[in-house]
């Protein structure tokens, strides 16, 4: 039974490899370096993805300044302070329950919410951000609460004996000592909005943006759905190309992931 | 004690008000923020030639929509200001119902220019028999209705391959990829072609004022397909395809001309010549239609403008003629409706700047008051109590905005079943949605059994935990029972890692190896496949879950105590032995947990299945044809048109709604598993 089980282990390490050796190959046609310092284009030979790049980082400006910090803080207010309240434990269902929905649902309510109600211009990194933190905002509360039930309650006790205020104990024994691994769920929520393509696809962004964008309110499409856009295209160097930006998005992924992973053991070692 | 609850739930009473304010007709597109880049949306047709032109200027940082003409028009036709486009890309001329609705909403003064001309093109894959048609019997191939072949009476279309269309034509079945009802290429073909060939066939028999409403209809039976608003893609789908043939502009066929051939109609064969003569009996214009208005706080409009002036006149030395534009002589800017229009002025968008700033305000008691507390050596009441209302407030904003999912889900869904019985829907058998999005359409009404569509999505789930669950559970057995405690250590991060791996990617590898892979290894055993079977998108998805089926599956086996196994081994059970008897019957309920997450992630997976699977629902068990699931349909029929007033806009709404009501029990369950388990289960983001 051994073998079978580790032939079980290599084929789910062959079956995962499988998709990065042939984005490798794929991407490997000599596109040289000028496809990370173009902006998209309509023709196969002139498109590159340094616009996508930069939507992508801009649109990770609102979920890592606004979305985490707010998931973090309700994650705070459930875990530590609303203690068996009405309101906490009515939240708390709805965002273990919408964590688990499906990405794309939130690309619903970006557009009926924030583009149709809201008014937020489409195809700028702001709505970008936007669906993406709505999105992530279950997702980091949650992750942020499990971080926080593993904080051992003898240090909280330790805080209140000392006669501290439940906010004392909260900011000076209970957030420093979950804090690696919160910052490790952060990096972690950062990584799969990075990569998130479902949601923006249903805001309009299948489309074409111009020239570069300079900040939130310039048109550009985030580096996920350029990889969709450029693989609808029969040419096969647009393929190549959609191969390439893949591979690109995966290192950055895989970058913050790797941040995460550490934090977390250093929050576990700690 | 009572503060704080009284403070979360004012914000979330504020917080779900603020958009409500909103909702008041006409406010929504006059309170859009500010925008200083051009907008241009519509054709998918004319969106090359545009997006070629915008990128000349790169420096205007034009965003170009495809989202076909009918939607495109809709959008552009609600008025002026920021939150409506700029330039409206049409490859149809605007019909009268729609300039009334410009004329209504104030959008003046509205001008015009021809950009250049463009054929309807029917495509097939280089090697097809099918060579030609006449208009008759395209007519006869597509039309929903047909007068039966003895004589007389008017039938459903029976016409399956295309010899029973006319003897003369290949015996390879009817498929026809075509634009959907959002699109002006459909318009037309229904203009050109459809109506006038009925109409015609109805002259020389009993003229029925019945039959002839439905002249211009397309067959719904599954050989018309439609496949969304990307005339590129759709050239891919053909290719991919060997009985299909596809509806295009005729520049998909300049741009990609060694990979699909076109077929001549009427004995007139699509080309630069035949087009700009007109001899090509589909050809048709292209327009732009413009609001110079825009100018007024769209600084590069003009600019813009001048560039498709310039380029529709040739003067740009004829790139868009390389891109497949057959030029005009220059017309000149036709001015439609007249006027100076209501003065435009690009005010600060109240609402969402009430709910950032609400937000910042919040981030900027939290962030600093946290630090302030830790220093703090005494509470300190003030603070004390403004960090708690902080905390509390953000809970409410959050329990509001997640309260706006379900409001945005539903009042969609309650206009859609106002119209569409809930039971049609929920046990109808046939799926073929596009229907009508302004009134003097002739699209017919859409048939809308959702059933084949939530066959398509189980399908795919199913076929992807069964390739995946055999794999990983093997792999997390092993890793449980025999590895060492480096290799666990690195089969830990492994597994969280390779969960972060965006689906876009597992989606590029399905459309460009997985699929056509599947149908080579079909085609080697004599099966034909297509090249987005559901085979191949269903283990595709099963790649995508192994991670994180194993990494459940392993922690439910951690969760089972050391000691049972341990006493296991100490009595003399082999390792194996200990895993079938003690460790996987503790284990069950975490695995089962987390099977049913995993099918629950696989029912709500987009990208790869958009990405690799066709787009008709069909209502049939065989893996290896093309199938359609509930989050193909949501991505294909978004049509981006701001109002939500008809079926064919509420529809993607209903099906979000649907999925959410479908994972939502199989997590509740799941959870209900997880707790009973006793696992210690890691969030997966």
């Amino acid at each position: 039974m051994r073998g079978v089980a580790l032939a079980g282990v290599w084929a789910f390490v062959l079956l995962l490899a499988w998709p990065l050796f042939d984005l490798l190959q794929r991407a490997g046609g000599g596109l040289g370096w000028a496809v990370f310092a173009t902006p998209d284009s309509v023709s196969a030979t002139a498109a590159g993805m340094r616009g996508a790049l930069r939507t992508s980082l801009l649109a990770m400006v609102p979920v890592l300044f606004v979305a985490i910090p707010l998931g973090l803080a309700v994650a705070i207010y459930l875990e530590e302070l609303s203690r068996g309240r009405l309101a906490g434990r009515v939240v708390g269902r709805s965002i273990l329950q919408l964590a688990m929905l499906p990405p794309v649902v939130f690309g619903l309510l970006g557009f009926g919410g924030l583009v149709v109600v809201l008014g937020m211009p489409v195809g700028t990194p702001l709505l970008a951000g936007a669906v993406l933190g709505l999105a992530m905002l279950p997702r980091i509360t949650l992750a942020a609460q499990i971080v926080l039930r593993d904080v051992p309650s003898a240090v909280r006790d330790a805080g209140y004996s000392m006669g501290a205020s439940s906010l004392q104990v909260v900011a000076g024994h209970v957030l420093p000592r979950a804090a690696p691994a919160m910052l490790g769920a952060s990096c972690s929520v950062l990584a799969r909005a990075l990569g998130e393509a479902a949601p923006l696809l249903m805001v309009g962004f299948a489309a074409f943006a111009a020239g570069l964008p300079r900040g939130l309110g310039d048109p550009g499409l985030p580096l996920p759905v350029l990889v969709f856009r450029w693989a609808e295209s029969p040419d096969p160097l647009f393929a190549s190309k959609a191969a390439l930006a893949g591979l690109s998005l995966l290192i950055m992924v895989m970058l913050l992931a790797l941040a995460a992973c550490l934090l977390e053991r250093r929050g576990a070692n700690g | 004690m009572h503060g704080t609850d009284s403070t979360f739930a004012v914000t979330m009473v504020l917080a779900l008000a603020l958009p409500a304010l909103t909702l008041s007709p006409g406010q929504a597109a006059a309170s859009a923020a500010a925008r200083s880049h051009p907008l241009v949306a519509g054709s998918s047709t004319v969106f090359p030639f545009a997006a070629a032109v915008a990128e000349r200027q790169p420096a205007l940082r034009t965003l170009v929509v495809p989202m076909g003409t009918g939607a495109g028009v809709a959008w552009f036709c609600e008025g002026l200001g920021p939150a409506t486009p700029d330039i409206v890309m049409a490859s149809r001329p605007m019909v009268d119902e729609e300039l009334a609705v410009c004329a209504s909403s104030g959008v003046a003064p509205l001008e015009r220019i021809e950009l250049g001309r463009d054929g309807i093109v029917l495509i097939t894959p280089p090697g097809s028999a099918l060579r030609s048609l006449s208009k008759t019997e395209l007519w006869l191939a597509l039309a929903s209705r047909v007068p039966a072949k003895s004589g007389g009476e008017w039938v459903p279309n029976p016409y399956r391959t295309w010899a029973d269309v006319s003897p003369g034509l290949p015996d390879t079945p009817i498929s026809v990829l075509g634009p959907p009802a959002t699109s002006g290429t459909r318009d037309m073909l229904v203009k050109l072609v459809l109506r006038p060939a009925c109409e015609a066939a109805l002259a020389g028999s009993v003229n029925d004022p019945e039959e002839r409403q439905h002249c211009g209809e397309v067959r719904r039976d599954g050989r018309w397909v439609d496949a969304g608003e990307n005339d590129d893609a759709l050239v891919g789908r053909v290719t991919a395809d060997s009985d299909a043939l596809g509806v295009v502009g005729y520049g998909s066929l300049v741009r990609h001309p060694d990979r699909v051939a076109a077929l001549c109609i009427d004995g007139s064969c699509p080309s630069l010549a035949e087009i700009s003569t007109g001899d090509y009996p589909l050809s048709r214009p292209l327009f732009l239609y413009f609001k110079p208005a825009h100018a007024a706080f769209v600084p590069g409009l003009a600019a813009l403008m001048s560039g498709f002036v310039a380029a529709s006149a040739g003067a740009h030395d004829g790139f868009l003629a390389g891109v497949g534009l057959v030029p005009v002589p220059a017309a000149g800017v036709v001015t439609l409706l007249a006027g100076p229009g209501p003065a435009l002025e690009a005010g600060p968008n109240t609402p969402l700047g009430l709910l950032a700033g609400a937000v910042l305000i919040l981030l900027a008691v939290l962030v600093p008051g946290a630090f302030l507390a830790r220093r703090a050596m005494q509470p300190r009441a003030s603070l004390e109590r403004a960090m708690r209302a902080a905390f509390a407030a953000s809970a409410g904003v959050s329990g509001a905005l997640l309260a706006l999912v379900l409001a945005t889900l539903l009042v969609p869904t309650i206009g859609f079943f106002l119209q569409v019985a809930p039971l049609e829907f929920l046990t109808g058998t046939h799926w073929s949605p596009e229907s009508a999005i302004r009134t003097t359409q002739t699209i017919g009404s859409g048939v809308f059994g959702v059933l084949p569509v939530l066959l398509g999505s189980s399908l795919v789930a199913v076929i992807a935990l069964g390739s995946a669950m055999p794999i990983a559970l093997a792999a997390a057995l092993y890793i449980h029972a025999w590895a060492g405690p480096r290799s666990r250590r690195s089969w830990h991060v492994g597994t969280r890692l390779a969960a972060l791996v965006p689906t876009v990617i597992y989606g590029l590898f399905a459309a460009l190896t997985a699929g056509p892979m599947v149908a080579r290894a079909a085609g080697a055993f004599g099966v034909s496949a297509v090249a987005g079977s559901t085979l191949a998108a269903g283990i595709v998805v099963g790649i995508m879950l192994l991670p994180v089926l194993a990494m459940r599956i392993s922690e439910a086996l951690d969760a089972v105590p050391f000691a049972a196994a341990e006493s296991a081994l100490g009595l003399g059970a082999t390792r194996w032995e200990t895993l079938r008897d003690v460790i996987l019957p503790g284990a069950r309920a975490g695995i089962g947990a987390g099977v049913l997450l995993a099918l629950s992630r696989a029912l709500g997976e987009t990208m790869i299945v958009a990405m690799a699977l066709g787009l008709a629902a069909t209502w049939s068990l065989d893996v290896l044809g093309s199938t359609s699931t509930l989050t193909v349909q949501m991505v294909t029929l978004m049509s981006g048109t701001h109002e939500l007033d008809n079926i064919r806009t509420q529809l993607p709404f209903v099906l979000g709604l649907l999925l959410a009501l479908i994972v939502l029990p199989i997590n509740v369950l799941a959870l209900r598993w997880l707790r009973s388990s006793n696992a210690n289960p890691s969030p997966v983001y």
